[in-house]
């Protein structure tokens, strides 16, 4: 469908129309990648995005139709995904539920800890993707080997990196998915 | 939030070495007053920077500071932290282990470790005079160092720039190795601690270590005690007690967690034959006195949840004698067998140990044609006694076991049981 100007009456039409000019703007870079070698070779490698084996080189937000597809991507391989926070999380904690994973970010002085715990099957994941639409961003965090039968990486929030996967990790609106 | 928290530092140097620089130990040795425990390994000395109590997390971990990301061995770190080390260190949360460089494989970690998390505990770290603190070689559930190669020779060629500096500065160095295999590492070890003045303990027992430090048990607790004992320790010059001595005070330090132990067992089973029922002790750990004949971790596979070792006397009558005075019965490994364990049948078997290899609490299911061996006692092992990370439980025979197939189950907290065999053949 499209919405044309005439028809953007309220800030919630006018969202939704910069939302779907991006996504079709995004649409049409997928659709061209690799047409053009020069200009492709500064690109994303959309294969190794969607596999989350690459990230955008430039640091630029990612193409939202890129997100889209993602996403997607990421809902038909992962073990478990939260598209949004439903449990509750204090100041600085946050728990998630995630399928029968939980996840929680743990304040502890100098350092944040991302825990996953596993679950009933026993089970835990290998990798940790967050995905937040407006801000553009995907992530791939590798979570390592379980210790004591549960997940456990340090952040230090004097890294950049580091800084911004928590301020990811604490936003409701951060879609993650463990694989 | 902000988390309570320990921090005990060994040292205040920067993130990390990526090669070892002697210059920059010496550097660090000037600016620092405090005990600097190093980690020897066959590439390069790694320094173990500090001991970070991090009670908010589940897990224990290693890793190189200033960074965070668990290291590779933080799985086998956690369990050493979940189960025998806090046998002797009550209280102690998950901890953080930072290092000056990675640690890649092996377990000559442990005693270094060990001392660390035992001086760290008793309050020593930034007391008393500057110390270097030199520790190969792994050790068993009970703490105990085991003989082993640890390539001793080389590690301390290695390492010889650190000695040359911390005698530069004014360290005091201490040593602590296992028994040596051979006489001629023996040797090579003695004439090396002389040569930089360290005083070299020979350690057979978790008790050697600890007097070796001047550290005792209060209350489960590492304590300080006033008159660090000599015996073990090895003169400067070279000349050394003899090799199997132990110090006066580390026999009080044995005897006393012995007596504790084995008092214990040797009371409950005189109440339980009163009240007539199952007896089925649970101890945290072998009684120190028993040293050198522990089965190794490393030897069982990584899946293993169980641990089953027999329990032996010379006959019989010594059997229950033992059993009903708390003497220490002599604890040696059931044969690994395709799926379970074998034991040798005979009047000496005087009755089974099973350890909870997990680092998870377990229940343990024993099935009747072994409990009804059992001196019987009120603790059932077939409703599934549970068992803490690390936790032993003790099975005495009421008779002379007869040649039987059994099995032991094991059931962690999410329901998941896994089986092994005991054979007594």
């Amino acid at each position: 469908m499209t919405i044309r100007l005439d028809q953007i009456t309220s800030p919630e039409l006018l969202m939704e129309a910069e939302r779907r000019f991006v996504d079709r703007r995004a649409r049409r870079d997928l659709a061209g990648h690799g047409d053009d070698r020069t200009a492709g070779a500064a690109r994303l490698d959309v294969a190794a995005f969607l596999a989350g084996q690459a990230s955008d080189p430039s640091g630029a937000p990612i193409p939202i139709g890129l997100l889209r597809l993602r996403r997607q991507y990421l809902q038909g391989r992962s073990l478990a995904f939260s598209t949004v926070a439903r449990a509750a999380s204090t100041e600085t904690d946050v728990a998630r539920t995630i399928g029968g994973f939980r996840l929680e970010l743990v304040e502890d002085g100098d350092a944040f800890f991302v825990v996953v715990s596993a679950n009933a099957a026993g089970e835990l994941p290998r990798h940790l993707t967050l995905i937040h639409e407006e801000k553009r961003l995907s992530l791939d965090i590798p979570l390592g080997n379980p210790i004591g039968g549960v997940l456990q990486i340090g952040l230090d929030p004097k890294s950049a990196d580091d800084l911004g996967t928590i301020d990811l990790l604490k936003d409701p609106k951060t879609e993650i998915y463990l694989s | 939030m902000r988390a309570l928290e320990t921090v005990r530092q060994f040292t205040h140097s920067p993130a990390s070495d990526p090669v070892f620089d002697a210059a920059h130990f010496a550097a660090n040795g000037n600016a620092r007053k405090c005990m600097r425990v190093i980690i020897p390994t066959t590439a390069k000395p790694v320094e173990l920077r500090a001991i970070k109590r991090r009670p908010r997390v589940p897990a224990s971990y290693m890793a190189v500071a200033g960074d965070f990301r668990p290291l590779a061995l933080s799985s086998d770190y956690h369990r050493f932290v979940n189960g025998p080390l806090r046998l002797v260190v009550a209280e102690l949360p998950s901890t953080e282990l930072s290092l000056s460089d990675a640690l890649d494989c092996g377990r000559s970690w442990e005693l270094p470790v060990l001392i660390a998390h035992l001086v760290e505990a008793a309050g020593r770290l930034d007391e008393g005079e500057p110390t270097l603190v030199w520790a190969t070689g792994m050790v068993d559930a009970d703490l105990n160092p085991q003989t082993a190669d640890y390539h001793v020779p080389l590690k301390l060629e290695l390492s010889r720039p650190l000695f040359c500096e911390a005698a530069a500065n004014g360290l005091k160095a201490v040593m602590v190795v296992p028994p040596p295999r051979h006489p001629q590492e023996r040797g090579e070890i003695e004439a090396f601690a002389a040569e930089f003045g360290a005083e070299l303990t020979i350690a057979a027992s978790l008790a050697d270590v600890m007097a070796a430090f001047g550290i005792e048990m209060d209350g489960g607790e590492p304590d300080l005690v006033a008159a660090p004992p000599a015996d073990t320790r090895h003169a400067p010059d070279g000349r050394n007690a003899a090799p199997d001595a132990v110090s006066e005070s580390a026999w009080r330090i044995r005897s006393q967690r012995g007596r504790v132990i084995l008092g214990l067992g040797g009371g409950t089973a005189l109440l339980a034959l009163a009240a007539g029922s199952a007896l089925f002790f649970s101890e945290h750990s072998t009684p120190v006195l028993d040293t050198g004949h522990e089965p190794e971790r490393a030897v069982l596979a990584a899946t293993d949840n169980l641990a089953v070792d027999g329990l032996y006397a010379e006959n019989r009558a010594a059997c229950q004698e033992k059993i009903y005075t708390g003497v220490q019965l002599t604890i040696e490994p059931a044969s690994r067998v395709a799926g379970g364990f074998a034991l040798k049948a005979g009047e000496g078997l005087c009755g089974l140990r099973l350890r909870n290899l997990s680092d998870q609490a377990q229940r343990l299911f024993v099935d009747a044609r072994l409990t009804s061996l059992a001196i019987p006692g009120g603790a059932s092992v077939l409703s599934g006694g549970e068992l803490s990370s690390g936790e032993t439980t003790l099975l005495y025979f009421a008779r002379t076991p007869t040649p039987l197939e059994a099995d032991a189950r094991t059931r962690d907290p999410s329901g998941r049981e896994s089986r092994v065999s005991i054979a007594i053949r």
